[in-house]
């Protein structure tokens, strides 16, 4: 079994094309990281005016100059993260290769007894945004082999509101 | 490979309050156990009619804990021939004192009463599938490890939110391992 870490941080807020998270294996880690699930969820409660945005999931070949996830080893005795492996929200340097995924938000505060997307939004089993190779032997997760990594960025202009992200993955030899 | 011994313990009905620990498990030292904990659930039970809020839930880590006022909480085990538990092992709700650890997740609850031919956040909540608010390592997916609690280590769900309107039961399935 796969040493496992979760990234998490509560709370990144809205900015025009903001990196929102992201994990990238450094040149010169000697590792293989293995994403499996990136979750975003709706956890606001101050009152905005939001409106419908959108984000995408992207490889990316560089990636720096954010503020770094707290990251929490599934296992107390697991190795701490590579140096050169950065696990960051609001990287301001990167160079997007490939679109993996894209899905719309609803970037409002949500309503006790609400049952419209910004409800559903808190409800995490349906906020995993991505989910490969979770649950099926057969599916690969996100390989990312040094010089790799992916990030979700934010493609709308909503500078108003905030959301927690949160990523899970692995980190070994091969 | 024969399956791992599994637990389930279970809060009923348990109202929420400002840093209220609503289910806590600690592996106390000397214990001789690693303790795996692989799900999580929130379910609403609240039925009578109140005045619901959005309820923001932590689970963490923690680092100690005394159950001292708090309730004992009894696993259930899902097989009667199963070891019993060592009494290092302490599973609580509103223990007496928390040493807060890493924070996992963070979620937005509805402690609004679940409703007759209604689909809003309340209702959805009782449902077992969207109330699983933490899973890893689960049964199909041998890649990825649970949350494992070696002596001296524990898990933890938080009320921060400032009201005690609602009710829920709150689940931990773990696992009892050697070393």
């Amino acid at each position: 079994m796969a040493e496992t870490y979760t990234a998490y941080t509560a709370g990144v807020t809205f900015a025009n094309g903001k990196s929102f998270m992201g994990i990238f294996n450094g040149v010169g880690s000697g590792k293989v990281i293995r994403l499996y699930r990136m979750l975003m969820l709706n956890n606001q409660v101050n009152a905005i005016t939001g409106d419908i945005t959108t984000f995408e999931v992207w490889t990316v070949s560089a990636f720096s100059g954010g503020s770094d996830m707290t990251v929490t080893k599934h296992d107390s005795t697991n190795l701490a993260i590579n140096a050169n492996v950065l696990v960051q929200y609001g990287a301001t340097t990167f160079t997007e290769v490939v679109r993996l995924r894209r899905f719309v938000w609803q970037d409002e505060e949500p309503a006790s007894d609400g049952a419209t997307g910004r409800e559903w939004e808190c409800i995490v089993p349906l906020c995993e945004v991505i989910r490969l190779g979770y649950r099926d032997p057969d599916g690969s997760p996100i390989v990312l082999r040094e010089g790799e990594g992916v990030h979700l960025r934010h493609m709308g202009t909503m500078a108003v509101g905030v959301a927690d992200v949160s990523m899970e993955f692995t980190q070994g030899t091969t | 490979m024969a399956a791992s011994q599994t637990w389930t313990a279970l809060v009923q009905g348990a109202a929420p309050a400002q840093n209220k620990y609503m289910l806590a498990m600690f592996n106390g030292a000397g214990s001789g156990r690693i303790f795996r904990l692989y799900k999580v659930y929130i379910v609403n039970m609240q039925s009578g009619a109140v005045t619901g809020v959005d309820v923001t839930f932590e689970f963490r880590f923690i680092t100690s804990m005394t159950i001292g006022t708090g309730t004992v909480v009894t696993p259930v085990t899902h097989d009667t021939t199963n070891t019993g538990l060592p009494v290092q092992l302490l599973v609580a709700t509103t223990p007496q004192t928390v040493g807060d650890g890493s924070l996992l997740r963070t979620w937005h609850w509805s402690s609004d009463e679940a409703a007759i031919e209604v689909a809003t956040q309340d209702e959805i909540e009782m449902l077992h599938t969207y109330s699983l608010f933490w899973e890893s390592g689960a049964y199909d997916n041998t890649n990825i490890q649970p949350l494992v609690m070696r002596e001296g280590e524990g898990l933890a769900i938080k009320c921060t939110t400032n009201t005690t309107v609602g009710a829920g039961d709150y689940v931990f399935e773990f696992t009892n391992d050697a070393p």
